[in-house]
Parts: C-alpha cells; sequence; structure tokens
C-alpha cells in the first residue's frame, strides 16, 4: 500500500475523472444495475407479468431454510463451489510448485518440457472439456471406455457418478501450468551465488527446497494462489460443456448458476440476487486471503 | 467463455438493456435496403437440420443475399434464442424452433406475424408454395388466432424402433403396440454387458427438450399429470411415481452406461452400430438409422409408442420450424422469408430426395405430398410415422384433466426452466445421487413455486 499515489494539490483531482469516469463504467454501474436488478421481479419470458420491486424475496428465495431437512440448492451450490476452488488452489500449489522444482534444470531439451506443460493453459476451456468429455471421459467411444475394454473391466462413467472429482481434475488439469510459469519464474529468479553456497554448505534437498527456495519464492506463490483464485472462483466453460452442472446440480457452481438464472430461467431479478451474493462471498474470501497472506508475510519479515 | 464472470453478465444486462430501449426507440436501424443483406441463421444439430444446412449452403441462391449459418446444440440454441427474442436482440435473423416457441412467442410479439408476407406474394409463387399442402395440424401448433408466426420445417412425434437381428438371435418379438413393462421386460432380455450389448436407449441427458421429451411421454403414458385444474402441482402421486421408477429401471438395468451424457447423437450413434435392442425416440431419428452409413439399416422395426395406463395419444408431438425475428431490418426479413419458403418448400423436398434416395435428408411429416413421393412412400418407417402422428391430440395429454396442452412439455414459458431442474433432479435421481422421495418432493415444490411466481393460480 505504500504505493498510493498523493494528490498533491486540489487543482489536479480533475486529471483523475476521466479514468474515474472509465472505471465506474465498466466495473461499478454494472454491480450497482445488477443490485438494482436483484430487487425485482422480472422474468424475460413472462412480458405480460409486470416488472415490480420485490423487496428482499429474491434473496430469501435461494436463502430461506423452511425445513431444516431441505436445506435450499443455494447451500450445496456455495459448498461445492468453495470445495472446488479450495481443493483445485491446494493441488494446484502443491503439485504446480514439485513440478517447477523439475523443470527448473539446465538439461537438454528442456526448453521444449517447458512449452509442453504449458500447453493446457492455451487451450480454450471449452475446447478442452469438449475434448476431455467426448474423446476421452467417453466410455464407449473414448480412449477411457477403450482402455478398458481391453483391460477387460467394464468402466464407470465418471461424469455422471464422480461430477465434482472430474471437474476437480479438469480444473487443475488446464490451470496447473499458470501456476508452474509463476512459480517456475521465482525459482529462476533465485540468484546462483544462493544456489552455489547452499551447495558448498552441503544442504540435503529436504532443506534445500523447503527450507531455503520455499520462503524464497513466497511472493511468487502468493501471486499464483490469489490469481488462481480468481480465476478458479469464476471458470465456467469447463462446467458447461462437461457435467454441464450434472447430475441435478451436484457440479453446479455460483456462476454457472447465475447463468442458468439468466439464460435458462431468464429470470433476471432471482440472478442478479445471486450474482450479488457472488460478488460479496468472493470478495469476502479474497479479503480474508490477502489477510492471512500479509500475516504470513510479516511473519518472515 | 472462460472469464465469465458476474461482470460480464451484468455487461450483458447493460447491453441487452442498451439494445432493447435501442430497438423501442427507432423500430430498426437499417440504410438503403437495397444493398447486399447477410441473413443470421442458427439451427439445431440434429440430422435434419445438418443436412439443411449442407443443402443451403450449396444450393441456395438469391440475389444479393448471403446465408451464414450456424448449428448449435439443441439446447444452446434454445437458450440463445430465448435470450435473443427476450431482449429485443438481431444477432440472428431467423428463429429456428418449435410449437413450444412459437406459441408464447407470438403472444409475446416475438415473432413476426407471416400473413402480410403471404398477402404481399405474387400468385404463381403462392401456387407454387401450395400453402395448403402443409400438415394442417402442424401448422396449427405454429399459429395465433388462424395467423402463421413460422413455418414447419419437419415435424416428429415418437415411437418405438427396435433392432430386429438382436430380436431374432433370441427369439423374442415386438408387439405392435407396447406396454412400459413389456418394452421393460424385452431390453431386459436383450441386454448383454459381456458382449457390449445395450438392451435400450434413450436420452439422458437433462433438459426439457432432451430428457425431458420421454420422460414426460412416459409420466403421461403412466396417467401422471403435473397440475390439478387450480395449477396445484400433482407430481406426488402413485402414477408419477411409477414414470419415475420405470425410466430409472430401465435406463439402469438395461441401458447405455454413460447414462446422463447421452442426447440423441450419441444414442443414434449406439443404434446404429447395431449395439442396441431398443430405442425410444422421435420418429425423425429413423431415417439416420436407415442411412447408408448405418450398421443396422434395413433391419430396424418399428411400433406405435408405449402405454401404459393411458392406452393412447402416449407420442409426444414437436417440429422445427422457421420464424422471422422481428427485430431485423426490413431487408434482412424480406430474405428470410425467401430462404423459408425454399427450405419448406415441395422443391427442397424433391432435391433431398434426389440427392439421397434413402430419405435420410428428407425433412419428414411438413408436407403430405411428401408421402406421396414413390421413392419416399416405401421407407420402411413412413407408414408408422404417420400412424403416430395421427394418434397425437396436443390439447389432452393426460388422462386427467389439466389445465395446460402440450404432450412433451407444458406449454408455459416457465416450462423451459422447470422442465430442465425436473429432468436434472430426474438425472440425480436415476444414478442414485438423490432418493426417489427427495427427487418427487423436490420436483413438486418447483412446480408450486412456478404456478405461485407466474401468478397462475
Amino acid at each position: 500500500m505504500k504505493g498510493i499515489m498523493v494528490i498533491k494539490k486540489k487543482s489536479d483531482w480533475p486529471f483523475l475523472l476521466p479514468a474515474m469516469i472509465v472505471v465506474a463504467v465498466m466495473t461499478q454501474i454494472p454491480f450497482l444495475l445488477t443490485i438494482v436488478y436483484s430487487t425485482l421481479r422480472w422474468n424475460l419470458s413472462r412480458p405480460d407479468l409486470r416488472i415490480k420491486f420485490n423487496g428482499f424475496k429474491n434473496y430469501s428465495y435461494f436463502l430461506k431454510i423452511e425445513d431444516i431437512r431441505h436445506i435450499p440448492e443455494f447451500y450445496s451450490i456455495l459448498w461445492q463451489t468453495i470445495l472446488i476452488t479450495v481443493s483445485v488452489l491446494v493441488i494446484c500449489t502443491f503439485v504446480g510448485f514439485l513440478l517447477s522444482l523439475l523443470l527448473d534444470h539446465r538439461l537438454p531439451g528442456i526448453n521444449i518440457a517447458r512449452t509442453l506443460i504449458l500447453g493446457p493453459f492455451f487451450v480454450m476451456s471449452t475446447a478442452s472439456g469438449v475434448i476431455w468429455k467426448t474423446t476421452i471421459l467417453n466410455t464407449t467411444f473414448g480412449w477411457y471406455g477403450v482402455i478398458a475394454d481391453f483391460l477387460g473391466f467394464s468402466p464407470v462413467d465418471l461424469i455422471s457418478y464422480y461430477p465434482l472429482l472430474v471437474i476437480i481434475f479438469l480444473f487443475v488439469w488446464q490451470w496447473m501450468p499458470f501456476f508452474v510459469l509463476v512459480i517456475l519464474a521465482g525459482l529462476q529468479g533465485i540468484p546462483s551465488h544462493l544456489v552455489d553456497s547452499m551447495k558448498i554448505d552441503g544442504v540435503n534437498w529436504y532443506q534445500s527446497t523447503f527450507l531455503i527456495k520455499l520462503p524464497l519464492i513466497r511472493n511468487h506463490m502468493q501471486v499464483a494462489v490469489m490469481l488462481g483464485l480468481i480465476f478458479i472462483i469464476k471458470e465456467f466453460g469447463l462446467i458447461l460443456v462437461t457435467t454441464a452442472g450434472g447430475p441435478g446440480t451436484r457440479s453446479y457452481t455460483l456462476p454457472y448458476a447465475v447463468y442458468m438464472q439468466v439464460f435458462n430461467a431468464s429470470n433476471v431479478g432471482r440472478a442478479g440476487a445471486l450474482a450479488t451474493m457472488t460478488v460479496i462471498l468472493t470478495l469476502i474470501v479474497v479479503n480474508l486471503l490477502y489477510k492471512s497472506i500479509k500475516k504470513s508475510g510479516a511473519m518472515y519479515e | 467463455m472462460k472469464h465469465f464472470s458476474f461482470k460480464v453478465v451484468t455487461v450483458i444486462f447493460l447491453f441487452a438493456l442498451v439494445i432493447g430501449f435501442q430497438a423501442f426507440a427507432n423500430g430498426s436501424s437499417d440504410s438503403d435496403a437495397t444493398e447486399d443483406v447477410t441473413i443470421n441463421i442458427a439451427l439445431a444439430n440434429n440430422p435434419l437440420s445438418q443436412a439443411l444446412e449442407k443443402i443451403a449452403n450449396s444450393k441456395y441462391s438469391a440475389e444479393g443475399v448471403t446465408l451464414n449459418i450456424a448449428v448449435l446444440p439443441e439446447n444452446d440454441l434454445r437458450q440463445r434464442l430465448t435470450t435473443e427474442a427476450s431482449t429485443g436482440g438481431t444477432t440472428y435473423d431467423m428463429f429456428y424452433i418449435g410449437p413450444y416457441e412459437a406459441n408464447n412467442w407470438a403472444r409475446n410479439g416475438w415473432l413476426e406475424d407471416l400473413e402480410p408476407y403471404f398477402d404481399a406474394l405474387p400468385a404463381e409463387k403462392l401456387a407454387w408454395y401450395d400453402r395448403a399442402d402443409l400438415i394442417q395440424g402442424m401448422v396449427g401448433s405454429l399459429s395465433l388466432n388462424g395467423d402463421s408466426y413460422a413455418l414447419p420445417f419437419y415435424g416428429e412425434s415418437s415411437f418405438i424402433m427396435y433392432n430386429k437381428e438382436l430380436f431374432e438371435a433370441k427369439g423374442l418379438s415386438m408387439p405392435d403396440e407396447p406396454t412400459w413393462d413389456e418394452i421393460y421386460e424385452l431390453a431386459l432380455a436383450i441386454n448383454d454387458p459381456a458382449n457390449g450389448i445395450v438392451g435400450m436407449t434413450m436420452r439422458g441427458a437433462p433438459g426439457w427438450g432432451m430428457s425431458g421429451a420421454p420422460f414426460v411421454t412416459m409420466v403421461n403414458a403412466f396417467g401422471g399429470r403435473f397440475y390439478d385444474m387450480d395449477w396445484n402441482a400433482t407430481v406426488d402421486t402413485p402414477e408419477q411415481r411409477g414414470a419415475w421408477e420405470m425410466y430409472k429401471k430401465i435406463l439402469r438395468d438395461a441401458g447405455q452406461q454413460d447414462i446422463l451424457s447421452y442426447t440423441y447423437n450419441e444414442c443414434i450413434a449406439l443404434m446404429q452400430s447395431g449395439k442396441a435392442g431398443i430405442y425410444y425416440d422421435a420418429t425423425s431419428i429413423a431415417p439416420p438409422l436407415e442411412s447408408a452409413e448405418s450398421s443396422i439399416a434395413g433391419k430396424v422395426g418399428y411400433v406405435m409408442p408405449p402405454h401404459q395406463k393411458q392406452k393412447s395419444n402416449t407420442a409426444w408431438l414437436w417440429n422445427w420450424a422457421m420464424g422471422i425475428n422481428p427485430k431485423s431490418s426490413e431487408a434482412n426479413k424480406e430474405a428470410v422469408f425467401n430462404f423459408m419458403l425454399w427450405a419448406t418448400s415441395k422443391d427442397f423436398i424433391n432435391m433431398t430426395v434426389e440427392m439421397d434416395p434413402t430419405g435420410a435428408s428428407t425433412p419428414p411429416a411438413s408436407r403430405s405430398s411428401t408421402y406421396a413421393l414413390p421413392a419416399y412412400a416405401k421407407t420402411p418407417y413412413a407408414e408408422m410415422t404417420l400412424k403416430t402422428l395421427e394418434s397425437t391430440d396436443f390439447t389432452k395429454p393426460t388422462m386427467e384433466p389439466v389445465p395446460y396442452v402440450g404432450l412433451q412439455y407444458i406449454a408455459i414459458p416457465e416450462f423451459a426452466d422447470a422442465g430442465t431442474k425436473m429432468t436434472e433432479y430426474l438425472a440425480d435421481y436415476v444414478v442414485d445421487k438423490i432418493s426417489l422421495d427427495e427427487a418427487i418432493r423436490k420436483t413438486n415444490d418447483l412446480f408450486n413455486q412456478v404456478a405461485i411466481d407466474g401468478d397462475y393460480r
């Protein structure tokens, strides 16, 4: 927070106005509109019903627990979103770190290996979703089915029976390269004299990796986790083309639920309410993460 | 799609709003209409629509008109066009829809009335088109107050298709008018996982127009209904439970492995490969089964759709039809209308029969004259298609009276959402993620909520 520009003279502020207007139009006005929409009863497919002010009914539609045995779907969708995001982040960070260590060596062909491992990141998520679903995971025509057939066991339809595992796996597959990219940059930024002195001092692999290198690239890890969180929490295309949120709502996430409310139910009011709640929850989580990162940073400094 | 987020949603809202206002403010923003026009069309990815895309791209010519045809999965197409129509967008100049949309949309003013266009046609063109030849049930399902709002491209009902070879090998025979119980027994008898043979295949992918279509006709056959005359949801009845159980039983005990990812395209592929015994789906699916790339061409039997408690009217009725986006510019509307006339004309049908004598690319159930074409009348499914079409009554779908019309759907705008949710619960139930009681309770609550939200009660 040190870098904030200080307005020196009062007459300077009009120069900021264009930037402020751009930011407001791009981000704040749509959000304010969403909040307005969230208080309306507005179903696009029923132009005969008047659009009217609905108070917080759209919110209570999602949140109200009338009977403790029948928890509304919103809560399970929220839980699924958290579960997917957290597992993907943890796996990506851990495995991404290990992969980066592997790639942080001077070996012949290492550049090709580095490029190849970045592959999934450059494939559009919808395209990779379709490829995974139809050419790999399909139990009759896909590789998985053919291999299972060859080995003589009957394949389980993973997309229907383990939708969350499939989604988490695909997210990891898609986002791992991003983590590798950032963490590898960190590892390569470690000064060579440090590595040399490590060797002279005779530290073992564990010590060098977890006690020296890891703290050194902590900043990079934080960036990766922070950006990863923001990207993954709103990831949508992969879910749409693989499980389509199914079976039932077992692999819905909040952004997908918003999408369904708008484009399937044409219910602008409820979609607005859901979108608003998603924003609020995301902001809370990002802030919590940010604070905890700052705290752990203070520990080292 | 990747970075889809709440912000994108809000931006879309904003855009929709702006576009909407613009449309209200000045109608349309066409410049000199004599210029070349590009008409944007989105079709569904079913076999006959794909055939239309191919033929149109190679054969359709009109001066100054460029076709831009996109083919989308059915669920996506519905969502996009609904959003487009309800927000007054002009991405697509032609709406490729069914009677469910046509009815609701005509009422909302989201479709152009076609009568003025027909009135403006010269007499010889009108005679060439021969409106009276269109099958009247189909035309009726696309009309409001006697005015046509869309032209039927092809129509379909539903029936049972079965692999005669597999039946003979097991010494089984298919009744002419089977019940669901009989179908289940036969599917079990045919099912042979060790040899990769699936007893019966049906759509399993959720979506009101996907698994919802066979499932709702099953509910009708079992004597169930979704609402009583006062719009109280009636999902929790023994009849409905029977249908839910039957759907699960068939697919779990004798169905395809990855039940929930099967749209009709996967079902067709499975059936074509000769690895499935029975298949309940649209009559328009039969042509691909008889086409050259099918390994079971000439070996498929066709019988009436299964019944149970309700003895007749257990098929579905659907058509894919073409309507004009009222928000498009006048020049585009005119070009779209001419394209629609071409695509639904006798000439188009004749052309398809010439190109593909098996009839696999010929749109069925749109024109009576199609069934008089010598090449088409001898296809093995032509007779049964007509018979099932004649058996349907779209206004009395259930045994007990209901306040809605529609056979495989409920003709209210909210059904697109509610029906899709219902099939999601159905999917959940089929793969044992929730119990029948829970699925039924959730669906019942859902339909009650729809009745309340939509001011039906």
